[in-house]
């Protein structure tokens, strides 16, 4: 177990503990910022996606894990960044202008839409946000104009300095599996988000965050204007999850309302339970979990068909099954998300080999109504 | 100029007025306690000041500024913090995170600056840190700067929340019961702290507190209210005197002093300890006591803290035997252990010979052993007399059933007047008498009683604990009885057990417990009247 | 078309509704815990009882079939509660939501698989026929479902509000730890009250089929229900019915008088205003906690 001898204010404000965690962090930062290098077309499309559904994750997460708002909608969000972006690219925007503008313009419709949400707490935000959802793909489908309607839009590719960004480019066309770019620019969106995020959590508006979570009654005893932190968390979330939708969009190269459903809400909000609430790294193990396990499931299935000669075999709906019987394990084996066996398995390398197996049980536990408030 | 005005305040909930006309006014430095029994709106005054109620009548002045339209988050901008009667922590942030917070109303950056870190950010967050380290040191709260609030012991949360609420700087710190559930050596540095804030910050004190003791020591005015209106005003010894006070509050006036006991309990007691009561081999005169509660070298942990370790004791029939001990001894894990909740690791649980550690709680309370939670933990949605009927859920026998529900009812009469009431709405006394009453429903074997005193008036203590000694010696009913005021507790019980960091230190009959010179230092307090003027360091715990 | 004939077929549908909805509550009720696979429930027994029911199936007479479906829905959400919910006991509300969602997923499939995709309907022997009140035409099969609705909703809020076993199902809701120190054994209620809500989903199930077709993917009617129920204030009973009726309501007269493409839109919307409104729903079931 390591020990830290602090001898100043400014060591508890450090983006890393200590030199070695800043290893650890630099290995993974390696390792996926080379990812194009060593992965397939293929697999990288998919570590793209993962990587935006990160971003998606961290703005939900704002939301949920450390505001404890629960949001049904976020999809929402998502096509109101994508479409916004389409629209913005499509009049002759450049993307470095277009691209936090999108952002923005969700985040703007988060905050308003927070207002209403104000009063409301639990299922009965979680099914108004819900009901935001299914409305919002509604309205998509009807302002035409802006959308296409039912059939869609295709977005132009990212030119940025004249280098192009699409999700099929390839600049490094020997070294480096095409896509490679907007691989890049995604994991730098991705890491910013996450530094953003962390700054947040270290300060003033962090703090309050946790504290509207943890005890409304408390958090305006101490000063904490509750419906305006609120709708900064709604804001600051929709604009994350914005930036998501925009990046999206050009992944998706052509989208419709489709690519919104309310479904891809439920996904997120899946994503940000399973990575563990309240944490950052949950948002990221989240979005590898839910972004890699259709895809593991798919090689897996292709693998033992054709290893017992079924040919192309399939049922319909059984990828799905699959993936919600891992989900059902995960949530069986770690209520409390994956962050939280990944401290238990960090604490018990840490404490190598005094480590006992009764420190991990998990404790008999039991709930109190939720309805006196 | 006086800093808090308090003028005509009045409320109503529905038909029912909490608050009548109360008027008082706060001089800057001083510290303002406010007495009355449970249920006479102490909290709701402290609720009006922070704005969480609306008045229905009257205004409040402080510091110049009318707050009377003010929003609670204004409020702390000016100057007021307080604490909560259920502490009302961040519960999964650290103790650090939760005094920052405290901070919030001196915060300088805005949320952009705060996203991009900028160095005014770092600044100020150093500032507050340093602010925030000082309230530490002064609550010597360092051995818990970065634990989780979750898992923290109920006397260290309490003054966590008082550090949380120092740590804004305030002009005037409004403290709801912040004894109440303490031990008497933590209520002492309540004291200590109370009158270094007053004295040393020159920070004025608004307080409701039970605990006469410390209400005497601390406070330079008390008022007195009963059922929403003022009955006195004065210090605490006029208060004290006041007729009125002590037939609404008070009860008898040889038992001021919280940590002070009823004369007239002793006899009952005393009586019955010089009978000699059989524990173990001790022989006993008029009948030999069997055991019908043992425990064996159990051994209780939570995740890698062992809360027991190897405690054995035993429950003879028809007595009363309590656990004493400071916050997170293990008393509330040992009652737990008891009925199933928590499993322990190791030792046994007899009931009447046989083993039941282990097992649901639900075959455990079948098997006869009844459990009133500290806490009260009433189901606050149903009424009265269906929290009742579920005490004796697993009973088969309905027409005794209605007898029983009778039987508690001529004992606490508060509950007969109120029986169609959701239990939820009920005041801190009469919810307490509920979860007792609904734990003699299920016609126990052994009662397991957990806190019973908590942050109830003085009055109420006498009567919940003469009720407690009239179901032991009308009903028969055994009882191992958990309590943080040890005199009541030694007074009322037939045998003793001391608990520290999950040992057994001590145990004998109740009177010779209650002449050791350890107890009385440690569990019974002193009967000084101002701390500043006595020693201020403590002598080494031991237990002969 | 008239509109009070748009009024049975709605309170109709919204009978369904609310039904599934009655399934989330008693659920809610009595563990605090929020089944999202209750739609799939109802898919689930009412495919049970096609199979009891139907002619190219096992061909059962309808009214023992049905209960026979019952019965088997009743033990089947029972083992559920008891093979996998369990497992989370004392966990966080949102860790069985996510849990119910998968499992939601996975009954899809298994329906799908045992059944496959194409819509059925349910042979109800009163399908077709109907009766005349004035000018309106009234289904049996809709009048069925009222009246069904109607007794099963009295019949589970005298259960709540009058037997031992209801109070203490909600007690055992309002404090898992209270309610242990009573003796009640909290576990095997929460499997009761699945069994319980499976029932009333299969009811809700058969209802459903016996007016239109059903496919595997009909469980994802139980959002509306779901919506209905939270409208009502989650908890309340009568609260569910009552929102069930609204949005069945609301659809077939926003079909009819709102623009197309704007009417799907209309029950979420009235739900959204309802919630602004009232935040904690139309029977409020949640309490100020004294500070």
């Amino acid at each position: 177990m390591r020990i830290h001898f602090k001898t100043d204010y400014r060591q508890d404000l450090q983006l890393f503990a200590d030199w070695q965690t800043f290893c650890y962090y630099l290995i993974a930062f390696v390792a996926a910022a080379s990812a194009p290098f060593w992965l397939g077309e293929y697999l990288l499309g998919e570590m793209t996606y993962v990587l935006i559904w990160v971003i998606a994750g961290l703005g939900l997460m704002i939301l949920v894990g450390h505001t404890g708002q629960v949001s049904l909608g976020h999809g929402a969000f998502l096509a109101c960044g994508a479409y916004m972006q389409y629209n913005l690219i499509e009049a002759g925007v450049p993307f470095l202008i277009a691209f936090p503008l999108a952002g923005l313009f969700a985040g703007v419709i988060g905050a308003l839409a927070a207002v209403p949400a104000l009063k409301m707490s639990g299922i009965y935000l979680a099914i108004a946000t819900l009901a935001f959802g299914i409305i919002v793909e509604d309205v998509i489908i009807l302002l035409e104009h802006w959308t296409g309607g039912i059939e869609g839009v295709y977005i132009s590719s990212i030119m940025i300095f004249g280098i192009d960004f699409d999700r099929y480019a390839g600049g490094l066309e020997p070294y480096a599996v095409p896509g490679h770019n907007f691989y890049w620019l995604c994991l730098v969106v991705a890491l910013l988000a996450t530094l953003f995020y962390r700054n947040l959590l270290r300060s003033p508006t962090g703090r309050a965050f946790i504290a509207i979570r943890d005890s409304e009654v408390s958090a305006r005893a101490m000063g904490v204007n509750i419906a305006r932190y609120k709708t900064l968390a709604f804001g600051l979330s929709c604009f994350f999850t914005g930036l998501a939708g925009a990046l999206l969009a050009h992944f998706l190269s052509a989208f419709n309302y489709e690519a919104f459903l309310i479904l891809i809400s439920i996904q997120m909000l899946l994503m940000v339970t399973i990575g563990g609430l309240g944490s950052i790294h949950g948002a990221w193990f989240g979005a590898i979990i839910i972004g890699m396990l259709p895809v593991v499931i798919t090689i897996m299935r292709e693998e033992i068909s054709s290893a017992m000669g079924l040919g192309n075999f399939t049922i319909p709906g059984l990828d799905q099954a699959v993936f919600a019987a891992v989900l059902i394990a995960f949530i069986m084996i770690e209520p409390l998300g994956i962050y939280g066996r990944w401290l238990k398995i960090r604490t018990w390398f840490q404490l190598f080999p005094l480590a006992k197996k009764d420190m991990f049980k998990r404790h008999k536990s039991y709930l109190k109504t939720e309805r006196m408030r | 100029m006086s800093l808090l005005t308090v003028q005509d305040l009045s409320i109503r909930f529905g038909g029912i007025v909490a608050v009548d006309n109360v008027s008082f006014s706060v001089e800057p430095g001083e510290v303002f306690t406010i007495v009355g029994p449970n249920g006479a709106g102490k909290s709701t005054i402290f609720n009006l000041i922070s704005r969480f109620y609306e008045p229905s009548g009257g205004s409040l002045h402080f510091d110049g500024h009318d707050i009377t339209g003010m929003k609670p988050e204004e409020i702390a901008q000016l100057g007021i913090a307080r604490t909560f009667q259920n502490i009302e922590l961040f519960e999964h942030s650290t103790v650090l995170q939760n005094l920052l917070v405290g901070r919030h109303s001196s915060r300088a950056t805005n949320f952009l600056q705060d996203i991009f870190f900028t160095p005014g950010t770092r600044r100020a967050e150093i500032e507050h840190r340093e602010h925030v380290e000082e309230v530490i040191d002064f609550f010597d709260l360092q051995p818990y700067r970065n634990s989780l609030i979750a898992g923290l012991p109920y006397g260290v949360r309490k003054v966590v929340e008082i550090a949380r609420a120092l740590s804004s700087s305030p002009k005037i710190i409004l403290l709801d019961e912040p004894a109440s559930g303490l031990s008497v050596e933590e209520t002492q540095d309540m004291a200590f702290w109370i009158e270094d804030m007053q004295k040393d910050m020159g920070l004025t004190v608004l307080m409701v507190e039970h605990d006469m003791g410390l209400v005497s020591k601390v406070s330079d005015r008390v008022l007195a209210l009963a059922d929403g209106r003022p009955l006195a005003l004065g210090t605490s010894e006029e208060v004290q005197k006041n007729p009125d006070v002590i037939e609404a509050y008070l009860g008898e006036p040889e038992s001021a002093g919280g940590t002070q006991t009823t004369a007239s309990v002793v006899p009952a007691t005393a009586a019955s300890a010089t009978a000699g009561i059989g524990v173990g081999n001790q022989g006993n005169a008029e009948e030999s006591h069997s055991n019908v509660l043992e425990l064996n070298n159990i051994e209780t942990s939570y995740g890698p803290i062992l809360a027991l370790r190897g405690v054995s004791l035993n429950v003879p029939q028809g007595q009363i035997v309590t656990i004493l001990g400071a916050n997170g001894a293990g008393k509330t894990t040992l009652l737990k252990t008891v009925c199933g909740v928590m499993d322990p690791t190791k030792g046994q649980v007899l009931l009447n010979g046989e083993e039941i550690q282990g097992r649901e709680p639900d075959h455990i309370v079948k098997a006869g052993v009844a459990h009133v939670p500290e806490g009260r933990e009433v189901f606050p949605l149903l009424s009265v007399e269906e929290n009742l009927m579920m005490g004796a859920y697993s009973r088969s026998d309905r027409s005794e059933v209605k007898q029983d529900i009778d039987m508690v009812m001529t004992y606490f009469p508060a509950l007969n007047e109120r029986r169609q009431q959701t239990a939820g709405t009920l005041s801190g006394g009469q919810q307490q008498m509920l979860a007792i009453g609904r734990g003699l429903m299920t016609r126990p074997t052994v009662l397991l009683l957990d806190e019973p005193s908590l942050g109830l008036s003085p009055l109420l203590v006498q009567e919940i604990f003469g009720i407690i000694r009239r179901l032991n010696s009308e009903q028969g009913v055994t009882m191992l009885l958990v309590e943080q005021n040890a005199s009541v507790a030694l007074k009322t019980a037939h045998y003793g057990y001391v608990l520290e960091i999950g040992r057994i230190v001590m145990a004998g009959e109740a009177q010779k417990l209650l002449d050791s010179q350890d107890i009385q230092e440690f569990y019974l307090g002193d009967t000084g009247t101002s701390q500043r003027d006595q020693k201020r360091w403590k002598r080494k715990k031991t237990w002969r | 078309m008239d509109p009070f004939q748009l009024l049975v077929g709605g309170i109709a549908n919204g009978c369904i509704y609310g039904l599934v909805a009655l399934g989330f509550v008693l659920i809610y009720k009595a563990t605090e815990a929020v089944n999202f696979a209750q739609g799939d429930l109802m898919m689930l027994g009412a495919f049970v009882t096609m199979t009891f029911v139907n002619q190219e199936w096992w061909d059962f007479p309808f009214i023992p079939g049905f209960i026979l479906a019952m019965l088997v829905m009743g033990v089947f959400s029972y083992l559920l509660e008891f093979v996998i919910i369990r497992r989370l006991f004392g966990q966080p509300q949102f860790a069985v939501v996510i849990l119910t969602i998968a499992l939601g997923f996975i009954l899809r499939f298994i329906a799908g698989a045992i059944w496959g995709h194409d819509p059925q309907s349910l042979e109800f022997p009163l399908a077709g026929e109907s009766f005349h009140i004035g000018s309106i035409v009234v289904g049996y099969d809709e009048a069925f479902v009222i009246l069904v609705t109607a007794v099963l909703t009295s019949l589970l809020y005298l259960f709540f509000a009058r037997t031992r076993l209801g109070i203490a199902m909600q007690a055992s809701s309002q404090n898992q730890l209270a309610a242990y120190y009573m003796g009640i054994p909290v576990k095997r209620i929460s499997s009761l009250i699945w069994a319980l809500s499976g029932m009333t989903a299969s009811v809700a199930g058969v209802l459903f089929a016996a007016k239109g077709a059903i496919d595997p993917s009909t469980g994802l009617l139980g959002i509306k229900a779901f919506a209905a129920a939270v409208i009502g204030g989650f908890g309340s009973l009568p609260g569910a019915l009552a929102g069930g009726l609204i949005i069945g309501i609301i659809e077939p007269m926003a079909q009819f008088f709102a623009p197309s493409g704007y009417s799907q839109i209309a029950p979420y919307a009235v739900m959204l205003l309802v919630l602004i409104l009232r935040p904690n729903g139309l029977f409020s079931q949640v309490f100020q906690k004294k500070v």
